[in-house]
């Protein structure tokens, strides 16, 4: 099986779109959920400042959903554009359950997102209360449908295959195949985190322009907490999905360890963990490598020695790239105990009290502050180099060990390949860029503190001429 | 309210034509079929006779092997030569029956999430192409928040198309999509476009111009295209048998040709329709949006005149080209079924002439809803034109269809889910219906 030019830019092609869309979801679903634990409080407990956290995260929320929304609809037909024999031979497994994606979720949140985004001042409290709640698990049933369809090419399981194709043999053992009974809950996790980070760094932000103080201060507070529970749930999920890639995708876990040989030369088995390497050019063994004796068992194994299979039982065209694997996959795990770091020196300042309110913009605090705010950036480059090591190291394999790429994609002309990659890679940076732009404006400007706090049973179908006051607030800079 | 009325009618309506699709396949549960609800059959071993109740009992107690519609008729066609063409029919009629029930409801819940949203969106379209022609922003920003709570979830509708395509149509979906490369990826690139103007429209202040012109100049190329592919796709496709090894094995279908093949002197026409009819559910749209002494509804009054008799001009035209280029179509029109035709096409006539009679007399909440009336009654005249197939002389809505398609699958799709999104469509339009005035929507400048 050759691997042409036009294969490589069909992988690279979709790398894009999905690369820059992966920035938007997981700060969907995070966010909403916690936008609707905000709204919630304040339903329970009429402070405002629940009220205007609500609102200020909400304006920051629609802008990443319309950027979402508007990179995500390309994801789906793309499989059909560049993958069309792939979409073929797995359309009645994997098309049906992007399908239901879109039935149970994707509609689901649009219909609420235009009520919980336009729909204060115009429908009751609690109405708008369920309509968060149904954003919220909307986004994520959406997340669950489009893990769950991935993880079926990372292990499909539950299908007949005939004439070409993949049929549906068992939707159970299709939709929770090995992979994604952790894949599901990492991605959902890394959301969450994602997010509760985001939430505290432009909390953290504002601390260290000690504005609003009494809105964030508590926010930030709230967060710390189910930051360091969620971060280091998340090393323990991560090293499940490790194991099971261990177990379902020998191939591509060596690639991610840049394990080339199984056994030394003396016949014991390698367990040798490769901290940083080069791997030479057919990737049979590394060019230089550091490594530390043990660890790979382990890491894979929980064992002391074990014999973890390397590149060598694999054939040459079967091995995945290695450096982009073995480094994205360093890369997020080192960002994941970074977190975790950060969660804990945040919990540390809570217990000693360092974080009241009249404290919290303290000289003594402004390097926690500082790193909070640093480490937003970080969870988006852990997804990043999640999904890349994910999808790097499965190859050359579209369905795991039963269709190639090659075999896959659409006999595009590699020309017509590299315009579709100029024409999405100038729209999706500028989406990249403006939601950027707006995301800081947003930020800087800070949440309205002036407007009218909506009570009970004063909808007014009257005033509905104008634009609701979150664009009101807006426009009138 | 009266237009609450009217989208609640227009609404029921729909789920009940969706139920009656669904019907049906309930109705199915009672007839023999295997237990995967697949047409099936055990390794190679020949089936019984029908009537004995080998064919389907022998199967159901082995491990059974789904085959496709081509390989199932192959395979009957193949067995026992002592089978009468009669036997072979039945035996084949049964196998296939609700292979064939199922497809069709999953295709005619594709007609209809495309109807629906070329309904909500083309309104959508519409209302951008006609904010071009407004220099001055604030109006173009008016139309935009005018369908600030709603555009998304209208827009949804073509990826809940999208969805049932590849998982219910996967034979398309992996081909046709191919052949349709360069303009989708247009139509992608200028519904991202479009999707992000509107988001930033409302938080720019120096660039709202910028974010403006997106949004009109991607609602004309999706209208455009939208338009042009549906010609295109009338116009069916090449495709190449290829033999391939994954997957068990055999010969797929794909496209090889270029990716201007879908150009032809007739895509590009129907693309210039697909621009007018939006124009036109543009200006329903924004006559019923405004109120009523607003200077957007006053001019809309020329607009919708003026893109009504295109639309009725180009709808002849459009037919008139359809007759002469597609021997099927004139064909099924001109057959036995000639006076059904007649009577659709007395009811669209009807329907067009309620139209123009609802704008004369100002009722723009009427207008939409014939508006609504007469888009969907064509689109399924055209529709019947074109079955059995879905891709004209390339895939028939049964070849075509996923194989395995289970009746499971559909029940919670279509049963169970598209008639809630249909009520909370209804309540989300319901929420934003008032009319809103360009001046109070930008008074605070």
């Amino acid at each position: 099986m050759e691997t042409t030019f036009a294969d490589f830019m069909a992988r690279i092609d979709f790398a894009l779109i999905t690369s820059l869309h992966i920035i938007y979801p997981p700060l969907t679903i995070g966010l909403s959920l916690l936008i609707f634990f905000s709204e919630w409080r304040w339903l329970r407990t009429d402070q405002e400042k629940w009220y205007r956290l609500t609102r200020f995260f909400e304006k920051l929320f629609i802008i990443n959903f319309g950027a979402g929304v508007a990179t995500g609809v390309t994801m789906e037909m793309a499989f059909g554009i560049l993958f069309g024999p792939f979409s073929t031979a797995a359309g009645p497994v994997f098309g049906h359950m992007l399908g239901f994606e879109t039935i149970t979720a994707f509609m689901y949140e649009a219909g609420f997102v235009g009520l919980m985004i336009f729909g204060w001042h115009k429908i009751g409290r609690r109405m708008h209360l369920f309509a968060t709640f149904n954003v919220a698990l909307a986004s994520l049933l959406s997340a669950f449908w489009i893990v769950a369809a991935n993880s079926w090419m990372q292990s499909p399981a539950g299908v007949k295959m005939v004439g070409g194709q993949f049929l549906v043999g068992n939707w159970l053992e299709i939709i929770f195949n090995p992979d994604s009974m952790t894949a599901i809950p990492h991605m959902i996790v890394a959301c969450l985190e994602l997010s509760l980070f985001f939430v505290a760094a432009v909390s953290a932000w504002q601390l260290l322009k000690q504005r609003n103080v009494a809105v964030f201060a508590p926010a930030l507070r709230l967060v710390l907490p189910v930051m360091l529970i969620v971060a280091a749930g998340q090393i323990w999920i991560g090293d499940s999905l490790g194991r099971t890639v261990a177990h379902e995708q020998p191939a591509a876990l060596a690639a991610m360890e840049g394990h080339f040989k199984t056994d030394n030369p003396d016949g014991s088995p390698n367990t040798k963990w490769n901290v940083v390497m080069w791997p030479n050019a057919d990737k049979s063994d590394t060019v230089w490598a550091f490594g530390i004796p043990h660890v790979l068992s382990v890491l894979e194994d929980h064992k002391w020695v074990s014999r973890v299979p390397g590149l060598d039982q694999f054939k040459p065209e079967n091995r995945p790239p290695v450096v982009v694997p073995f480094y994205s996959f360093r890369v997020m795990v080192a960002i994941g105990f970074a977190l975790f770091g950060v969660s804990a020196w945040g919990l540390w300042l809570l217990l000693r009290g360092r974080l009241a309110n009249r404290k919290i913009s303290d000289f003594e605090n402004r390097w926690f502050l500082r790193a909070v705010l640093a480490s937003a950036f970080l969870p988006y480059l852990a997804i990043w180099t999640g999904w890349w090591t994910r999808e790097v190291a499965r190859q050359p394999w579209v369905v795991y060990g039963l269709m190639t790429v090659h075999d896959g994609r659409s006999q595009l002309s590699a020309a017509a390949e590299v315009v579709w990659f100029i024409g999405f890679a100038i729209f999706s940076f500028g989406v990249l860029f403006a939601t950027a732009y707006f995301l800081f404006k947003v930020i800087a400007k800070g949440p309205d503190m002036e407007t009218k706090i909506p009570r009970e049973r004063d909808e007014d179908h009257q005033s509905l001429g104008t634009l609701p006051p979150i664009e009101t607030a807006a426009d009138a800079q | 309210m009266q237009f609450s009325r009217m989208i609640k009618t227009l609404l029921v309506a729909l789920s009940l034509m969706l139920s009656l699709a669904v019907a049906p396949a309930f109705a199915q549960q009672d007839a023999p079929a295997g237990h995967e609800g697949v047409p099936s059959v055990k390794g190679t071993q020949a089936p019984a006779l029908p009537g004995s109740g080998g064919f389907w009992s022998a199967q159901s107690q082995t491990e059974s092997v789904p085959l496709s519609f081509h390989q199932l008729r192959d395979k009957v066609q193949a067995t026992d030569p002592e089978l009468s063409a009669g036997q072979k029919h039945e035996l084949l009629r049964n196998a296939l029956y609700e292979h064939n029930i199922l497809a069709l409801a999953w295709g005619v819940a594709l007609a209809l999430s495309v109807t629906i949203y070329l309904i909500l969106d083309g309104a959508d379209l519409g209302a951008g192409i006609i904010s071009l022609f407004y220099g001055d922003d604030q109006t173009r920003g008016a139309i935009m928040a005018s369908m600030a709570g709603t555009w998304d979830a209208n827009e949804t509708w073509l990826v809940v198309a999208g969805g049932i395509l590849f998982g219910g149509f996967p034979f398309i979906y992996g081909s046709v999509f191919h052949y349709l490369m360069l303009p989708l990826m247009v139509m992608l690139l200028g519904i991202m476009l479009r999707a992000v103007s509107l988001e930033f429209h409302h938080h720019a202040a120096r660039s709202q111009r910028f974010w403006g012109l997106g949004f009109a100049a991607g609602s004309l190329v999706v209208a455009f295209i939208i338009g042009a592919a549906g010609g295109a796709v009338l116009d069916g496709v090449q495709l190449t048998p290829r033999d391939v090894t994954y997957a068990g094995g055999g010969t797929v279908l794909e496209f090889t040709g270029g990716v201007f093949d879908f150009i032809s002197p007739f895509s590009i026409w129907t693309g210039i329709v697909g621009v007018i009819t939006s124009v036109f559910a543009g200006a329903l749209y924004l006559r019923a949006r405004f109120v009523h002494d607003s200077p957007v509804r006053t001019d809309m009054k020329d607009w919708v005149n003026g893109s009504f008799i295109a639309l009725v001009i180009a709808s002849l035209i459009t037919l008139a080209w359809i007759w002469l280029r597609f021997p099927w179509a004139a064909e099924k029109w001109t057959g036995p079924w000639i006076w059904g035709w007649g009577v659709i096409a007395a009811w669209i006539l009807f329907t067009l002439w309620n139209i123009w009679d609802s704008t004369q007399r100002e009722k723009d909440v009427a207008a939409m809803v014939w508006y609504a009336v007469m888009t969907g009654s064509s689109l399924g005249a055209m529709a019947l034109t074109v079955y059995p197939w879905l891709v004209p002389g390339t895939w028939t809505v049964y070849d075509a269809a996923d194989p395995s398609l289970s009746l499971v699958g559909f029940t919670v799709a279509m049963g169970g889910f598209i008639p809630v999104i249909l009520i909370y469509n209804w309540y989300q339009i319901w929420v934003f219906r008032d009319r809103l005035s360009a001046l109070g929507a930008y008074d605070h400048h």
